[in-house]
């Protein structure tokens, strides 16, 4: 028990050390790339003092190793800092957007399980039918289209020509004036077209990947052993086969959940959602550094604990890898 | 496993037969959805900077003068808006303002002189560092350039105030039509953190629309003020301002009518969009221009000491010259606008048109001419590689152009491949716009493509002006002193007559002297749903007096 506990807060220590590189060099990237957070503010219009007031108001002023030391200062005491473009503290504009990425990300993502487990449980038993051909010859070429091109597709398809669903937007304009059955439904109903669009490249991924597992482990000695006694298919497979497919699934679902929880740019663009991505991209692209470091900082963090539960869970379906993983 | 997926359609179905239920609350009639691509950053008069901030910061709070656009005469004339009337005295160093009785904030209180004066105060505060900071010339200022409120400011009573002006100065209606501000909320703040306070998010305002819900990325609801003076019984009950990032999504939107007004459609799409019944599509003409900056100045040498020292290449007007004649603008015009545009003689836009000199043309595309004059000035390709060049110098720079602009792209390779044909060669290079326009403002570029939008009423001197703590905006540092001359007469007191002869020397010396070679004015496509009566659209913008519109 304390060589867990031991494993376990050099686990935790770990993470806190990559956060930390994470965050400084993210910080010194940000500040030796080329562009200026007061660009906005150098305009025919405006008196060139105020451009250089921001710098002062902003401590880009200062010598780089004291912004440094200020940020890391602030982020002991739980402070992020300023956002420079939505004039609000970076703990508030990430407030607005990550319940929408949280909700949004972790749909998709039991979405893309239980549609890719269902396929492969289905199409297990019927070996060689026409969809297991045509999931296998499709799943790695839908999953290479990129992510813009699924979304303009199912967008010109159900909202424009069959006009099925809502082109943008979490939900409808009168939204307020539904009661909490039809606002449900409002969102669901927006929610079809974006989610069918982040959904679908990471089912046909898990698709893949769960299938190639299933099929290896039905090649395995234990499993013939097990059809020559005469056990029941579905016993094998709901016992034997899929836990032991499961387990390189899961290190693919927490790569992929972090990278969902760090947001999903393309996805919220084209919808015209507000999630973490387009405010990681915008707050990029206007040099609104404490809201980067920010965002930086969250989905660092979502990465590593996606990661590590995806661990546990591995642990807990197979306790041979305990002394591996830990 | 079938029962499941007939049980799952029927979920479906269900839950689109109550969708439909739920569709007889909408009110579309009462309703205007306006398409934003960006977001706003504040809806304080103090900051908001960006077009959209502007529009809707001032359909809630309300200036003592509105503007209206006489496009016979090519110029702005002024309404009272908040002030019931003012009168000039007979030298106009004075104005006299009588505010109406009938207006009051949202929360109830009435509209003062003192609001007036406490804006103003506010706006030329050097701790608050507001969008018109160091602009108050025309008052009695203090040396932090705020404005001297006991000098400038002679509060009469409640509704009256009279606003006076430094001597030989040319104060007009446009140096106190900004939005005025509610005093007893703003003075709640400490000035230096009035960036950060909620009155950017949460606004009382005295203007005819009221702020009623900001879902930041989503959506900006404003409702009509029904106390507000502006607001008549068939006044357009909502303008909900929607934000959407992706621009085939708000064409698609456009096209559906869920989005009842856009701007910024691009030229290729005119035509599909024209197609549709319930849609029109309207043009703002030329505010915005863009061009090819030619550096005047030495980049290297002006980094090194910030010395103005000629530049080796565009140093020398007649060079100027030859790049312009060589530019082909009206194929992009043609071709990329799809003559949505106009090709441009000088900075002053056809708009104004008192002030166009209509005797001078746009620059005809001239290849042997531009030869010649590059021959002449010494520019000869010696060894055959199809470069030309002088003292054994190459004429082979790089053209630096923002991304994220297609227009700026397309026109890039055309000036690439016309300027190549008289020996010029470029290496186009793309950089994303916080990284160029950085560098544009530091003066690094030798060559480059940009644009500039003219502010109304018409303001030449940040733009020409050779002095840098005047011309800030004098990127490519042209210096020409019978120029600055002409530029510090028409900011004096002078005549119609004088004005609009010293403009007409302006635009004779800068279609002479290229100090940049101009390309086009854009056109700003505003595609709108025909149910929108009374909607304005004019150089001073597409949502503006929005309580005008009334839904057919």
């Amino acid at each position: 028990m304390n060589n867990s506990w031991f494993k376990f807060s050099k686990r935790l220590l770990s993470y806190v050390v990559t956060l930390f590189l994470l965050i400084s060099i993210i910080f010194i990237l940000l500040r030796i790339s080329p562009g200026d957070p007061v660009q906005k503010f150098i305009s025919p219009d405006l008196h060139p003092s105020v451009a250089e007031k921001m710098m002062h108001e902003f401590a880009l002023d200062q010598p780089l190793f004291v912004q440094y030391g200020n940020f890391i200062k602030n982020l002991l005491s739980g402070e992020l800092g300023f956002s420079y473009n939505f004039r609000q503290p970076v703990s508030s504009v990430i407030g607005t957007a990550l319940p929408f990425t949280l909700l949004f990300s972790l749909t998709s993502l039991i979405f893309q399980l239980a549609i890719s487990i269902s396929l492969v449980t289905y199409v297990s038993k019927r070996k060689g039918n026409f969809l297991d051909k045509c999931l296998e010859k499709l799943s790695l070429g839908i999953y290479s289209v990129p992510t813009m091109l699924i979304g303009l597709m199912l967008l010109y398809i159900f909202s424009m020509k069959l006009e099925l669903f809502p082109s943008s937007d979490l939900y409808s304009l009168d939204y307020p004036y539904f009661s909490f059955f039809e606002k449900m439904i409002d969102i669901i109903w927006h929610m079809t077209l974006p989610l069918i669009t982040l959904s679908l490249p990471g089912t046909l991924i898990f698709y893949h990947y769960l299938k190639s597992n299933v099929d290896i482990s039905y090649r395995k000695n234990f499993i013939l052993f097990l059809i020559a006694n005469g056990k029941s298919e579905k016993e094998i497979f709901s016992k034997h086969v899929l836990p032991n497919s499961l387990s390189t699934l899961i290190s693919v679902v927490g790569v992929e959940l972090g990278i969902l929880l760090g947001g999903a740019l393309i996805t919220e663009t084209i919808f015209g959602l507000p999630g973490m991505g387009r405010l990681t991209v915008n707050a990029i692209l206007l040099r609104d550094y404490p809201l980067v470091m920010g965002a930086v900082l969250i989905s660092g963090i979502f990465v590593l604990l996606s990661n590590f539960i995806a661990d546990i869970i591995k642990i807990n379906l197979n306790k041979r890898l305990k002394a591996e993983i830990l | 496993m079938i029962t499941r997926i007939k049980a799952f359609s029927t979920l479906i179905l269900l839950s689109f037969l109550l969708l439909t239920c739920t569709k007889t609350h909408q009110k579309s009639t009462d309703r205007v959805v306006v398409g934003l691509q960006n977001d706003l950053e504040t809806l304080n008069p103090l900051y908001s900077m960006s077009e959209p901030e502007l529009n809707i910061s001032e359909l809630i709070y309300l200036s003592l003068a509105g503007h209206d656009w006489d496009a016979e005469l090519g110029t702005v004339t002024s309404y009272p808006l908040l002030a019931e009337e003012w009168k000039w005295n007979s030298d106009s160093t004075s104005v006299s303002i009588k505010l109406r009785d009938d207006v009051y904030w949202s929360d109830g209180k009435k509209v003062s002189s003192d609001d007036v004066v406490y804006s103003f105060d506010l706006y030329s505060d050097a701790n608050v560092q507001s969008r018109f900071f160091g602009i108050f010339s025309n008052y009695f200022t203090k040396p932090d350039l705020s404005i001297d409120l006991k000098k400038s400011f002679e509060k009469i009573n409640d509704l009256e105030l009279k606003i006076k002006f430094k001597p030989q100065s040319v104060p007009s209606v446009f140096d106190f039509d900004m939005p005025i501000l509610p005093k007893h909320i703003f003075e709640k703040n400490d000035r230096r953190e009035l960036a950060t306070s909620e009155i950017n998010v949460k606004p009382i305002g005295c203007g005819p629309y009221q702020l009623d819900n900001w879902t930041r990325n989503q959506n900006i609801r404003l409702v009509k003020n029904e106390n507000s003076f502006l607001i008549k019984e068939n006044s357009v009950k909502e303008i909900y301002f929607k934000i959407v990032p992706d621009y085939n999504s708000l064409l698609n939107q456009i096209m559906k009518g869920e989005i009842d007004l856009a701007q910024n459609i691009r030229p290729e799409d005119v035509a599909s969009l024209k197609s549709q019944v319930h849609l029109q599509i309207s043009s703002r003409k030329g505010r915005s221009y863009d061009y090819v900056g030619l550096n005047n100045i030495d980049p290297n040498e002006f980094q090194k000491s910030g010395k103005l020292s000629p530049n080796q290449y565009f140093g020398n007007a007649k060079i100027r010259m030859a790049v312009s004649l060589a530019i082909n603008r009206k194929s992009i015009l043609d071709e990329f606008l799809l003559g949505n545009g106009e090709l441009m003689v000088t900075p002053i836009s056809p708009i104004f048109k008192s002030e166009i000199d209509k005797s001078l043309n746009p620059i005809e595309y001239n290849l042997t001419k531009s030869r010649e004059i590059l021959r002449n000035e010494g520019w000869t390709d010696t060894n055959g590689d199809g470069i030309i060049e002088k003292n054994g110098k190459k004429f082979a720079l790089t053209l630096n152009v923002p991304s994220g602009n297609p227009l700026r792209t397309y026109s890039s390779t055309i000036v690439q491949n016309n300027l190549k044909a008289v020996g010029i060669d470029l290496q186009i290079a793309t950089l994303e716009p916080s990284i160029f326009f950085n560098k544009m403002f530091k003066k690094e570029f030798d060559i480059w493509i940009a644009g500039w939008g003219v502010p109304i009423p018409l303001d030449l001197k940040p733009y020409w002006h050779s002095n840098p703590s005047i011309g800030g905006a004098n990127i490519v540092s042209y210096t020409n002193k019978n120029l600055d001359k002409i530029l510090e007469q028409l900011s004096r007191k002078v005549s119609n007559n004088t004005r609009t002869e010293l403009l007409k020397q302006f635009q004779k010396i800068i279609a002479d002297e290229q100090p940049v070679s101009f390309l086009y004015w854009i056109d700003t496509i505003v595609a709108s749903n025909k149910k929108i009566q009374n909607l304005q659209i004019n150089p001073l913008g597409s949502v503006q007096q929005c309580w005008n519109w009334v839904i057919e």
